[in-house]
């Protein structure tokens, strides 16, 4: 059930940045940059997805599945979390290439592709997945303003993020030093936590909401 | 019994379902009539649970409806009109995700339907005709092995001779293959073809739900004088629902 809910999703209701937004993570290759980006990228790219979803009924083809409400919203919440997750793979994978063998300086804009960056990224996905899906599904229509909300504070909170690693006291978090990495390990697994956590809490608020909604 | 409603009732500001009840059996074809915005698409949308409701009972293939979600669904067939759903989708596409949630589907059934049919599933939805779009609906309905079809407008705006097609095929079904089919519409005259029960809405409120003769029979009360022609279901619905404008 769980991989027919996904595939629906990601064959059908995906708009085509979304593969673009999953390897986005490249652009922690680009010597200054703010690395949060890629974050935003992905929130950007799950919008678009979401959007051409309620273009194309989605929610209607769904219904009429031998799906229940709550299932239309768990296919839903997995295809975000599924995103996010190879994104965030992807892009470990691309830091781990540029940390390892590219020989470039720090990244003066902001922080640094480190454990730190990722488990702050776990923490933006959080947010944004309680408070866009939690949104969406009290209609089940009206996108652009759940997104507008959860977008402020995702700017927000990749705006504290890359401004953390400026301030002397937290040096050790834009660190890529391994005594740094060391350090980085607790944000990592809190934001991890954090994810889980926040995920199970969207899936049931999003699906209380839904059931209150008529199609 | 295939699907039994009771007292089903939905409040919304300005309109109330109120009531509803009717009953279909195995191989019967219902016909929901009403003018527009008389209540027919809400009561199927509440017989499918996509609405939530004030009351009632809703019992498919003698089982409740809401408890056995997931088991209902997976026998029933559902036409909302054409498919406004994933038009730039390949037939072939859409196909490929819908069976995966079926597990009594049939391809080898499927195949034939569309050759049947004469449905290229090569196409992009939006590529087939009004036709075309309800017959793919019907193909996969019956390549799950759905016992009841639930079709909402299934023939409006539809020409006369897809019309003609798709009413023969509702008769098949039925006939052939005890396939029970509850099809709401404003076009009566497709109902007098094919239908075997009518259930009449007006206002939100049932006015009748009996056999078609018996139906028929039942309004002719509505005539003007003794010696005027028998009335039709399209005569006895305007005859009910006729208003009166001041200007």
């Amino acid at each position: 059930m769980i991989s027919n809910l996904l595939k629906k999703d990601f064959v059908l209701s995906a708009h085509p940045t979304l593969y673009m937004f999953m390897i986005i993570g490249a652009l922690v290759l680009v010597p200054a940059y703010p690395y949060g980006m890629v974050f935003f990228f992905g929130c950007l790219g799950l919008y678009f997805s979401t959007l051409n979803g309620r273009e194309n009924n989605d929610i209607f083809y769904s219904a009429i599945l031998p799906l229940d409400k709550k299932d239309i919203v768990k296919g839903k919440c997995l295809f975000f979390i599924t995103f996010e997750l190879i994104q965030i793979l992807i892009t470990t994978l691309i830091a781990f290439i540029k940390i390892s063998f590219i020989d470039s300086p720090n990244n003066d804009v902001g922080i640094e592709c480190n454990i730190a960056f990722f488990g702050f990224g776990f923490i933006i996905y959080s947010i944004f997945n309680y408070i866009f899906l939690t949104k969406i599904y009290k209609s089940s229509y009206k996108i652009g303003i759940p997104f507008v909300i959860s977008l402020i504070f995702v700017v927000l909170a990749i705006i504290l993020m890359e401004l953390i690693s400026h301030i002397p006291y937290f040096s050790w978090i834009d660190g890529i030093a391994f005594s740094d990495l060391q350090k980085q390990i607790p944000i990592l697994i809190i934001g991890f936590i954090l994810f889980i956590f926040i995920n199970i809490l969207t899936y049931k608020k999003a699906t209380q909401n839904f059931e209150k909604v008529d199609l | 019994m295939i699907l039994k409603v009771e007292n089903l009732s939905k409040e919304y500001p300005k309109f109330k379902l109120n009531n509803v009840s009717f009953s279909i059996n195995e191989g019967e074809i219902m016909g929901l009539i009403g003018r527009n915005g008389a209540g027919k698409s809400t009561t199927l949308k509440a017989i499918l649970n996509m609405i939530s409701i004030s009351n009632g009972t809703i019992e498919m293939f003698d089982k409740n409806y809401k408890q056995n979600e997931l088991y209902c669904k997976s026998n029933i067939g559902v036409v909302f009109g054409g498919i406004d759903y994933y038009e730039l989708k390949k037939v072939s596409t859409i196909t490929s995700i819908t069976k995966k949630f079926y597990k009594n589907w049939d391809e080898k059934l499927y195949r034939t339907y569309l050759e049947t049919f004469n449905i290229d599933s090569s196409k992009r939805i939006k590529e087939l005709s009004a036709g075309m779009k309800v017959k793919y609906q019907i193909a996969v309905a019956l390549s799950h092995n759905a016992k009841l079809l639930i079709l909402d407008e299934p023939t409006s705006g539809l020409d006369p001779v897809s019309r003609e097609e798709l009413l023969t095929l509702f008769m098949y079904l039925a006939q052939t293959k005890k396939i029970s089919i509850l099809f709401s519409t404003h076009i009566t005259s497709d109902l007098e073809k094919c239908a075997n029960t009518i259930t009449y809405i007006k206002d939100g409120n049932l006015i009748a739900s009996m056999e078609k003769t018996k139906f028929i029979k039942h309004f002719q009360y509505l005539k003007t004088s003794p010696t005027e022609p028998d009335l039709s279901l399209e005569e006895i619905m305007i005859k009910n629902e006729r208003c009166s404008y001041d200007f």
